[in-house]
């Protein structure tokens, strides 16, 4: 490796660990480890006096349950990262690069700044309790000891890190999705089943407009656009991962690293209320997100997951990944009636949703043994649940669920007079004639008809951009 | 593959890493690239800020130019064309310009007269304005003499019209032969038939299309970002780029010289429900390739290497 490509990668890294500084104002790898370790005796030792629980600080590092103090710490205050936090990861960056054989410690002419430093550093932070996760360092401190280089000759490698780096300059200037994680991770709150997006999830227009300008008819709402900004940033981190064996040194130091992406289970529970009331729109469509968010989420939750139950192992006190209330239990919310939902729904207006919940009811495993005592009873409440179900306009599904039991309970109990026969008839005859025309058509849901339009066409737009036209 | 006559190269080979990280070597390799870095294109005035440039430690003989589409990046397009790349022998001279505009905010049109700057730059001014500036700071500056042999554009849906319509603009205004004889295009699903579906378009652009109704929200967006409009079927725009292309290509018959700077290897995928699949002009005949939508043709991977094969039979 040539000193001129080593030294330009080192200058990548503390740029990359820099930002948000410009370009032009970072430091140069050289002033960037003085200043921070040497000059001023660990950025740590800056920070920490001023630390206070006032202080406006915003997390950006993502230890959803600790004490506040600490989010503080090694946190983003809006404009910028701490000193700590930046060379917590220009310091992660280096090992990775080292690993990846991206850069080389025996070419990198400031490499002995860092040596000299590295262990004060290292052992400043490990003071600090609860303690964060430093196993990056110390393998970079055990490589300047041993004077191990690690440039390997894995183009993989290489390239994956190289990626990461790009990933983390990308990232690290994002600040809408810096904003969006931190939200997520603290005040954004699952058991309110996603409060903060629910203006923007009324309906796709909300959406749509939400997602444009940031804003409903004037009023703020959440920033949509910068979450889906951040499933990019997911996939991007998933790709990279993919193309390793996931139990190399370097998959798992970038999931460690990746500090943005932690709680990684958190991050896709606000997603997954979103694609929840999503499905309201696309009822009865099939759709990718499982296997999106297995992509994405799943996987890395995963790793994470391991990554911990090491540390544990290790028995040191690890930084909590995973294991932070997220969907968890203490989130958990009394169980409400399934029909009462069903009503609150409707009373919202949220039709498709009562219906697709109407239909889970419906679909719930009735008594099939005939003889048993409480079959009739257990037939009553499939036929009660199912002409809710073409209250709502499911009259087909109604039905398919209704006719397997019609030949036994007509055969069964002919001549009873019991109220259940002539409902459950009722309910397959209405499915055969088409279903009724009255008021719960009115009730569709608007996307049912749009999904019947052709595709939009060139033709098609025509019209649109004339009648905007026209309004301008 | 045979294509157009040319020999099938050998398959790329992926860098995928299939075991363990390999134990320290003692001597690494050198690369033939400087670590990918941000473009510095003198030019620029807040245009592409987010463009990367993969720079040669060696003097190049030829320059790739990546121009994503509709919401995409240099990043989400074209990644995994960086460790291709560093991959490819054949790669080994050639500097990458990975561009990242912003193609939802203007119109082709304007997308396409910044990038002909770029373009011009490329071609007469490469070392002053665009690759001196984006070297690491020890790396020893090019001659400001220095031009490449070949430019290869490579675009994907809206940035194949982007690059088309800025090299039919560059040539208007002044190329001379032996520039045009350095000028080749590959593209992956170009939308310059115009988008089958917008809403899919604009979904697939800004990653929508990984929700449920996806489709549905592009639609409600489309009059909300001003470079669709070029992109419908019926657009002044590709109805131009049709007209004015192929006038350029009889204007060069005329003279009796080449207007292969002007045919495009094109690459369209079986699953794309977002571009209409046809011909351009005198486009070399499409390579269809199955098992990949709109978004996925242009990305190269383990199992897919055909997009890193189409740019390495052109290098």
């Amino acid at each position: 490796m040539s000193k001129v490509f080593a030294n330009a990668a080192m200058d990548r890294i503390a740029r990359v660990a820099q930002i948000p500084l410009p370009a032009g104002e970072a430091m140069s790898v050289a002033d960037f480890v003085r200043q921070t370790l040497v000059d001023s005796p660990i950025g740590i030792a800056k920070i920490d006096p001023q630390w206070s629980p006032s202080q406006p600080y915003q997390v950006i590092d993502f230890h959803v349950g600790i004490p506040e103090w600490f989010r503080n710490f090694f946190s983003w205050d809006g404009d910028d990262f701490t000193p700590t936090l930046r060379f917590v990861s220009f310091a992660g960056l280096v090992e990775l690069g080292v690993e990846a054989g991206y850069i080389s410690l025996e070419e990198w002419e400031d490499a002995p700044a860092l040596k000299q430093a590295l262990p004060a550093f290292v052992a400043k932070v490990s003071e600090v309790k609860p303690a964060v996760d430093l196993r990056l360092l110390d393998s970079l401190l055990r490589r300047f000891e041993q004077q191990a280089s690690g440039a390997t000759l894995a183009d993989a490698a290489f390239a994956s890190f190289e990626s990461y780096l790009h990933l983390t300059s990308r990232l690290r200037a994002d600040g809408p999705v810096l904003a969006f994680l931190r939200e997520t991770h603290t005040s954004w709150k699952p058991e309110e089943s996603g409060d903060r997006d629910r203006s923007a999830l009324l309906s796709p227009r909300h959406f749509a407009e939400a997602f444009a300008t940031g804003v409903i008819a004037g009023v703020p709402v959440s920033d949509v656009a910068a979450g889906v900004g951040l499933l990019r940033y997911f996939e991007w981190l998933a790709e990279i991962l993919g193309a390793l064996d996931p139990d190399s040194d370097l998959c798992a130091g970038i999931v460690r690293h990746a500090r943005w992406a932690h709680g990684a289970a958190r991050v896709q529970g606000r997603f997954d209320s979103w694609v929840e009331q999503m499905r309201e729109w696309n009822e009865g469509q099939s759709d990718e997100w499982p296997t999106t968010a297995e992509r994405l989420f799943g996987r890395l939750a995963a790793q994470q997951g391991r990554l911990i139950a090491f540390d544990e192992a290790g028995q040191n006190e690890p930084e909590r990944l995973e294991s932070e209330p997220g969907l968890g239990a203490d989130t958990e919310q009394e169980e409400v009636p399934a029909t009462e939902r069903i009503e609150q729904l409707v009373a919202e207006g949220r039709i498709a949703a009562a219906r697709q919940l109407a239909l889970a009811e419906a679909k719930r495993p009735y008594r099939v043994n005939p003889r048993a005592p409480d079959w009739l009873a257990s037939i009553e409440t499939l036929v009660k649940r199912c002409q809710r179900l073409v209250e709502l306009g499911s009259d087909d599904a109604a039905a398919a669920l209704v006719a397997p039991v019609i030949p036994t309970l007509t055969a069964k109990y002919r001549g009873s007079g019991y109220k259940v026969i002539a409902d459950a008839l009722a309910i397959v005859a209405r499915a055969r004639q088409g279903g009724p025309r009255g008021e719960e058509e009115g009730q569709a849901p608007e996307l049912a008809r749009e999904r019947d339009e052709p595709p939009v066409t060139g033709k098609a737009e025509e019209s649109l951009y004339r009648a905007l036209d026209e309004s301008l | 593959m045979m294509k157009n006559g040319e020999p099938t190269p050998e398959p790329v080979s992926l860098p995928i890493a299939t075991g363990p990280t390999p134990q320290p070597a003692s001597v690494p390799s050198e690369r033939a690239h400087f670590p990918l870095d941000d473009l510095r294109w003198s030019g620029d005035e807040g245009w592409m800020p987010k463009s990367q440039a993969l720079l040669c430690q060696k003097v190049p003989t030829m320059a790739i130019v990546f121009v994503h589409g509709f919401g995409g990046g240099a990043d989400s397009t074209w990644e995994q064309f960086v460790r291709c790349l560093r991959a490819m022998p054949e790669a080994a001279v050639a500097d990458a310009f990975f561009i990242d505009y912003p193609s939802t905010k203007h119109p082709v049109a304007f997308c396409s007269a910044k990038f002909r700057e770029f373009l011009f730059d490329l071609l007469r001014k490469p070392s002053s304005n665009i690759v001196n500036p984006s070297l690491p700071k020890e790396a020893p500056t090019r001659a400001v003499t220095a031009a490449y042999q070949k430019i290869m554009l490579v675009g994907h849906s809206m940035g194949a019209i982007v690059a088309r319509q800025a090299l039919l603009d560059l040539d208007r205004d002044a190329l001379t032969s032996a520039e045009r004889a350095a000028i080749y295009m590959l593209f992956f699903a170009p939308a310059h038939k115009g988008a089958r579906s917008l809403g899919k378009l604009v979904a697939s652009g800004f990653g929508l299309d990984k929700f449920p109704g996806g489709q549905f929200l592009g639609a409600l967006l489309l009059l909300r970002y001003r470079s669709v409009a070029d992109l419908t079927k019926e657009s002044d725009c590709l109805s131009d780029l049709a007209t004015h292309s192929k006038a350029r290509r009889e204007d060069r018959a005329r003279e009796g010289q080449s207007a292969d700077y002007l045919r495009a290897h094109v690459y369209h995928a079986e699953n794309d429900r977002i571009v209409y699949v046809d011909t351009f002009d005198d486009d070399y005949s499409t390579n269809p390739v199955m098992a990949q939508n709109h978004r996925s043709v242009c990305k190269p991977r383990k199992d897919y290497p055909k997009p890193a094969e189409a740019l390495r039979s052109l290098l």
